[in-house]
């Protein structure tokens, strides 16, 4: 493949096409601590190279109604779509070296001077393929992504089970303001806000149903490390990302079982 | 953040600021023949002026007030007469005064903790906390230093007490490898620079007209100013050493610009150690992934 | 917890009578107790503390991107300025290694410093070699980022440690031609050029390191380091550094750890020689 850098997908750059090329003749580089590079090849994968893909999208505004709570639909699929390009250029690079999975991915979102309302959304992570010759992508014939430490893929891995790929669901989502006579009325006494527990309730349920449906579209037995990142970016306060991120899991064959842990209590300080 | 933090044996216990010694330090250290006596301290503060590169009558001979001592090199002007303004000279200057007056606080320092432990009758000072701080205005400076007064029953007393950063279980470790703790080891250099003409352009603009073209280059001075300090600190701890070993050593290197250019400022501290027997071969460490979440 | 026997103190105390032999050499380490006895245990000694630092200057005006300017731009100034920054301190910390009779440096603590006018590159480390190695039986010293743990760990895998090896790349992006491209459109879009600029300055940088580590017939990096994202002093511009050890494989094949599993009951995260974690 190497021979032939047209092959490239064309949203890659030039330079990733050398990079890659000087990766498949056996250098691999990887960001992983020397403890989860011996753990990656005791759990019987190999590090290929360090791979990442980014996206900087221009992200603007969209109309809000002050009092209503609503989903603000045009920047949650922005915001999908961003992490989304990104992350398929890190797949695609990890595609190229022939890899069966891309282990310690972190996803980062940059804000630079330059633009204003623009932000990077940036995936990186380090891909790796299994030395006993088998496939390990996941049904669509993908590597599979996941943001497990070395660690955790290692114990994953001794209980029998593969990460199929990284889903995730977000929701922007504008929380109502109050209205005066609300607040008159509210005023002194310690009460719920229902409308507000309602916008965040509903926002949230709405990223981790969509979450849950990716990973119901890769056949997953079920997601680990979940993660809930709730953030206003550049929209003030009262307009949320709600993002849930986590490694959608199934079981596989190969595995040794887990090995009863022993406790211990360190009495060092 | 007090200098402290960057020797890595004191990092690890950061039980054992204030009350001298952590329960695991004090079980660690009643289990293994160590009796502690109290908690001891010695400080002192002291004040140095304000010096640049002022020195006399630079090169016609250095026949003024002050002449420099210690490492100094100067860095002649090539350009000849360019303007009033122009340097026509640089010089890299080891700042004895300061050294002197750091090294003689740490010396009262240290003497009056050593007094405060024979007081007690102790064998040595263990987990020892070292400060060294400027106080508000820069013209100020304290060292403190406290730790545990510990005896050891059976044993003469040492002509001096012995002194170490490590307490509890790391001093057990280092006596079971074959060490005895000595004493804390610090040392300090001091080199200032004078930025020549060229340094000048190099590191505030006007690179082209000192190299006539667009390219990059060494900061030769600087460079060198860097390297001499950290040579000079390093020389002199191991003159400290006499045979001996030091462990746990940390290089902090703190700069600054002035108006001159970089002031650098180099320390290192560590645990000044003596093997006493041949070490023991030691098992070889077990790999384990801990359970818990990172 | 280690308990020693009392008269092992004793004993030790006792010993602070006798100075060291005459004619012994000083030795300075950065390694704590724990790494002290790890290296011992792998057949090592440390002889020296080590560093290397290289000031390098940039051409005035590097930083300055040209209004109007259409489309992301490289500094190779800056970038050939971190390379040569990386090298010379590499070269200075090897001399000081091989001076005092080095076989290869660990836990070398890098630094870098970008000012308008220059790169300040710092290397501190602990030279090490085979115990009872002579100068004239070391080659070339190796030098690493890892900590005696990491390359003790690595040593067991059947791996061992070449070089530092680094990768570097700016970028700078123009202002007023992105507000420009920026104030005609309303929608949520991707900035394809933008994003093709910073994803070929990494790509750059990594091909870079890379570039080097094949010089050094290594067949991988670990541990690669990342700094990344715009420079303090010129937020328009936008560093990417990587940096990791080469290393290569000296058994016949890769050796599996097999680790066990532990489940501690503290919140303790640290390390000891008795257990590696």
């Amino acid at each position: 493949m190497s021979q032939h850098p047209n092959e490239l997908p064309a949203d890659l750059p030039k330079d990733a096409g050398h990079r890659l090329e000087e990766l498949e003749h056996g250098l691999f580089t990887s960001d992983l601590s020397v403890n989860e590079f011996l753990l990656v090849k005791d759990a019987g994968f190999h590090p290929l190279g360090f791979v990442m893909g980014s996206s900087i999208y221009h992200i603007g505004l969209q109309t809000r109604k002050w009092s209503t709570s609503q989903e603000l639909d045009k920047l949650t699929s922005a915001m999908y779509s961003a992490r989304e390009l990104a992350i398929t250029r890190m797949e695609e690079e990890a595609m190229e070296l022939g890899a069966d999975g891309v282990v310690g991915v972190r996803l980062d979102v940059n804000y630079y001077e330059f633009g204003a309302d623009s932000a990077e959304f940036i995936a990186m992570g380090t891909a790796i393929k299994a030395e006993d010759g088998k496939s390990y992508r996941n049904s669509e014939g993908k590597p599979f992504t996941s943001d497990l430490s070395g660690q955790a893929f290692w114990t994953l891995r001794k209980v029998g089970h593969i990460p199929l790929g990284l889903v995730m669901g977000t929701c922007v989502y504008h929380i109502a303001h109050r209205g005066l006579g609300q607040t008159m009325s509210q005023m002194g006494r310690n009460a719920e806000l229902p409308n507000y527990t309602q916008a965040l309730y509903d926002a949230r349920e709405l990223a981790m149903t969509r979450m849950q449906d990716e990973a119901n579209r890769l056949g997953a037995s079920g997601i680990v490390e979940v993660k809930l990142i709730e953030k206003s970016h550049m929209w003030g306060s009262h307009t949320i990302e709600f993002l849930a991120l986590g490694t959608a899991v199934a079981e596989a064959e190969g595995t040794s079982g887990l090995i009863s842990p022993q406790t211990i209590i360190s009495l060092d300080n | 953040m007090s200098d402290v933090a960057s020797v890595p044996e004191v990092f690890s216990r950061p039980g054992a600021w204030s009350s001298g010694l952590s329960t695991n330090d004090f079980a660690a250290c009643v289990s293994s023949g160590l009796k502690p006596l109290g908690f001891v301290q010695g400080c002192c503060v002291v004040s140095w002026n304000f010096y640049t590169s002022n020195f006399s009558a630079l090169g016609g001979g250095f026949g003024g007030n002050r002449r420099p001592t210690g490492y100094f090199e100067q860095y002649n002007c090539p350009h000849g007469m360019v303007s009033a303004e122009h340097r026509s000279y640089g010089l890299n200057y080891e700042k004895t005064w300061i050294e002197e007056t750091w090294t003689a606080a740490l010396q009262l320092a240290t003497d009056r903790l050593l007094a405060e432990a024979r007081e007690l009758g102790a064998h040595g000072v263990i987990g020892i906390v070292e400060r060294a701080e400027h106080h508000g205005d820069t013209s100020s400076f304290e060292f403190s230093l406290s730790g545990t007064a510990v005896g050891v029953a059976g044993v003469p007393l040492p002509a001096v007490p012995f002194t170490t950063f490590l307490a509890g279980q790391k001093l057990n470790k280092l006596v079971e490898s074959g060490f005895t703790p000595v004493a804390i080891a610090l040392t300090i250099a001091e080199v200032g620079v004078y930025a020549s003409c060229i340094t000048e352009y190099q590191l505030r603009g006007g690179n082209q007209w000192a190299w006539g073209g667009v390219g990059n280059g060494e900061v030769d001075q600087v460079a060198r100013a860097h390297t001499a300090a950290r040579s000079l600190a390093r020389e002199r701890i191991r003159a400290q050493l006499d045979g001996d070993v030091l462990h746990a050593a940390a290089l902090v290197v703190r700069s600054h610009e002035n108006q001159e250019g970089p002031q650098i400022e180099v320390v290192v501290r560590g645990n000044r150690v003596r093997r006493f027997r041949a070490p023991e071969e030691t098992e070889p460490p077990r790999p384990v992934v801990s359970l818990v979440d990172r | 917890m280690t308990i020693i026997d009392p008269t092992d103190m004793q004993q030790a105390i006792a010993a602070l009578a006798t100075p060291a032999p005459k004619g012994t050499r000083s030795v300075t380490s950065d390694l704590t107790i724990d790494e002290s006895l790890l290296l011992h245990g792998m057949g090592f000694e440390p002889t020296d503390l080590v560093s290397g630092v290289s000031v390098m200057s940039i051409p005035w005006g590097t930083f300055n991107i040209p209004y109007g300017q259409g489309s992301p731009v490289e500094l190779p100034y800056a970038t050939q300025a971190v390379l040569d920054g990386f090298r010379v301190a590499e070269e200075r910390i090897r001399h000081e290694a091989a001076n005092s009779g080095g076989g290869g440096i660990v836990g070398v603590s890098v630094e870098v410093e970008i000012e308008r006018l220059s790169v300040t590159v710092t290397m501190v480390g602990t030279s090490i070699r085979q115990i009872g190695a002579t100068k004239a039986s070391v080659g070339r010293p190796f030098m690493t980022d890892l900590s005696v743990r990491d390359f003790a760990l690595l040593l067991r895998g059947g791996w061992a440690p070449l070089d530092l090896v680094a990768g570097a790349s700016f970028v700078g992006s123009p202002l007023r031609g992105l507000r420009q491209t920026l104030a005609q459109t309303g929608q949520n879009i991707e900035l394809t050029t933008l994003t093709q600029a910073l994803q070929d300055a990494r790509e750059l940088a990594m091909e870079r390191m890379q570039s080097a580590a094949l010089g050094e017939r290594a067949a991988g990096v670990v541990d690669v380091k990342i700094i990344d994202g715009p420079l303090g002093h010129s937020r328009h511009i936008l560093v990417f550094i990587c940096y990791g050890t080469a290393v290569h494989l000296t058994a016949e094949s890769h050796q599996r750890i097999e680790p066990d599993l532990v489940l501690p009951v503290d919140d303790y995260s640290g390390f000891e020689a008795a257990s590696i974690k």
